[in-house]
């Protein structure tokens, strides 16, 4: 059936393009290694990390969106979960002059497009199983 | 009546010289406790986090307590040994996280009635390990006296690996629950006037009586630490491999054609597989933590690392396993 057919390419090319995108945050990641490791490094120095940041800033690359988006947030200032709003982590780039490397934010767009990628890939598989 | 309180020992928190450690320690840096613990622990100028370093009263000089000091800054010198070459990062993990391997000791009865045949296989292996090893230490320290002899190295080292192996498993659940952790020594902290802040625990602990104890466990933990970091790595350089060397045997049985066949459906159920394996595994760890709070789990500390880990773990499993039944769907549909 043609349906069948589109659905399968579409499901099939738009997974692997997720799973491309994950490569190229991990070339982001290879690139930004140090001044990741640093970050996390200088945080250490004062602030404890709220989980599940206090997981994935040991996973090297596999935690790098949770950690990246725990950074972002708190630049912002923005509510962070398991981080209570009194606490003086949340001066943490103040303090220490800093701002939020580009290259997080990148890193953050690219996998978030990533997992919406293989959300619409299960759902093209999930209907594909349906109809078949 | 004079105090009788038995020394006791505190795990480095943050690396720093010993005058630093002692001003963590003590609400008094010139109190006679304080100076007593600058000379026990002389012999180490640099600390980094997992080391001990001994805390004694100095009023109680009976001949026990010299007899408990002696073991105890033998322990302290197996530990310091232990920590050759291990960075002060890689030993602040461990000194956190060597509960997790702590708690399987223990854990056995608990998580056989909850887990299914396969879980109980893996407790039960990990279980009587961890039994050996125990013997192993206990042994060595009676017939010897000491925990040092090639032959108790070998022996330990071989069930060290087998432990590392058994770890590298994904069944790590029911953890948190099972994690061990000292109690406090907090008469000395009492006695000795120590800032609120600091963690002493009696002597016995260390595992010098015979059972295991931290000087035990941190070495476990040793090898759990590395897995967790580096095992994500390894297990996608494996996957490769294996994907690769069965594309490899096809290719020399069949056709060109049936060939490139092969191997696009193998490379793409390994870049779809890996791929949505780390993204779940990304998002698992903070799924776990609201089920860990919905159900009154701590999600600080330590419950928190290991919350997470699960989840991550569990969600990177999941991630895989339905991406690749769904690659199958896509495939038959393709007609590939």
């Amino acid at each position: 059936m043609v349906i069948e057919y589109i659905l399968a390419k579409t499901g099939l090319f738009i997974g692997l393009f997720g799973s491309l995108l994950i490569f190229i945050c991990f070339l982001v990641y290879l690139a930004n290694k140090k001044s990741y490791d640093n970050l996390v490094s200088l945080f250490k120095e004062k602030y404890t990390f709220p989980a599940p940041s206090s997981f994935y800033h040991m996973v090297g690359f596999f935690g790098v969106f949770p950690v990246s988006r725990f950074f972002i947030k708190l630049s912002k200032k923005k509510k962070i979960s398991f981080l209570k709003q009194s606490d003086p982590a949340y001066s943490f780039f103040e303090e220490n002059d800093l701002k939020i490397q580009p290259w997080m934010n990148y890193l953050s767009c690219i996998w978030i497009t990533a997992t919406v990628a293989y959300l619409v890939s299960a759902i093209a598989g999930v209907i594909l199983t349906i109809i078949r | 009546m004079a105090r009788q309180i038995a020394p006791g020992y505190c795990i480095v928190q943050q690396p720093g010289n010993l005058n630093f450690q002692a001003r963590e320690l003590f609400r008094d840096t010139r109190s006679p406790a304080a100076s007593l613990f600058m000379q026990l622990n002389a012999d180490s100028q640099w600390l980094i986090p997992g080391q001990i370093l001994i805390v004694a009263d100095p009023s109680n000089v009976t001949p026990a307590t010299t007899q408990i000091l002696y073991k105890l800054r033998q322990v302290k010198q197996n530990i310091q040994n232990a920590f050759i070459g291990v960075g002060a990062e890689d030993a602040s993990f461990l000194q956190k996280h060597y509960g997790i391997i702590a708690g399987l000791t223990s854990a056995g009865d608990k998580i056989f009635g909850t887990t299914g045949d396969v879980g109980e296989k893996y407790f039960s292996a990990i279980e009587q390990t961890l039994k050996k090893i125990e013997a192993t230490y206990q042994n060595q320290y009676r017939t010897q006296g000491t925990l040092i002899g090639q032959q108790f190295f070998i022996e330990r080292d071989q069930l060290l690996n087998q432990l590392k192996d058994l770890v590298n498993k994904p069944l790590l659940k029911s953890l948190a629950r099972h994690s061990v952790k000292f109690r406090p020594y907090e008469d000395m902290r009492r006695a000795l006037n120590l800032s609120s802040r600091s963690i002493v625990h009696e002597w016995s602990t260390t595992g010098i009586t015979g059972l295991p104890g931290y000087s035990n466990y941190i070495g476990n933990a040793a090898k759990a630490a590395r897995f967790l970091k580096y095992g994500g790595y390894i297990g996608i350089v494996f996957s490769f491999a294996g994907v690769s060397s069965e594309v490899i045997n096809k290719c020399t049985l069949k056709r060109e054609n049936e060939c490139t066949q092969i191997a696009f459906q193998k490379y793409t159920k390994f870049a779809f597989s890996t791929g949505s394996g780390i993204t779940t595994g990304a998002l698992g760890g903070g799924a776990m933590l609201g089920l860990c709070a919905a159900v009154g789990i701590t999600t600080m500390g330590m419950g928190g690392v290991a919350c997470a880990a699960i989840g991550s773990i569990a969600g990177s499993y999941v991630g895989s396993a339905a991406t690749d039944t769904l690659i199958n769907t896509f495939l038959e549909s393709n007609g590939d």
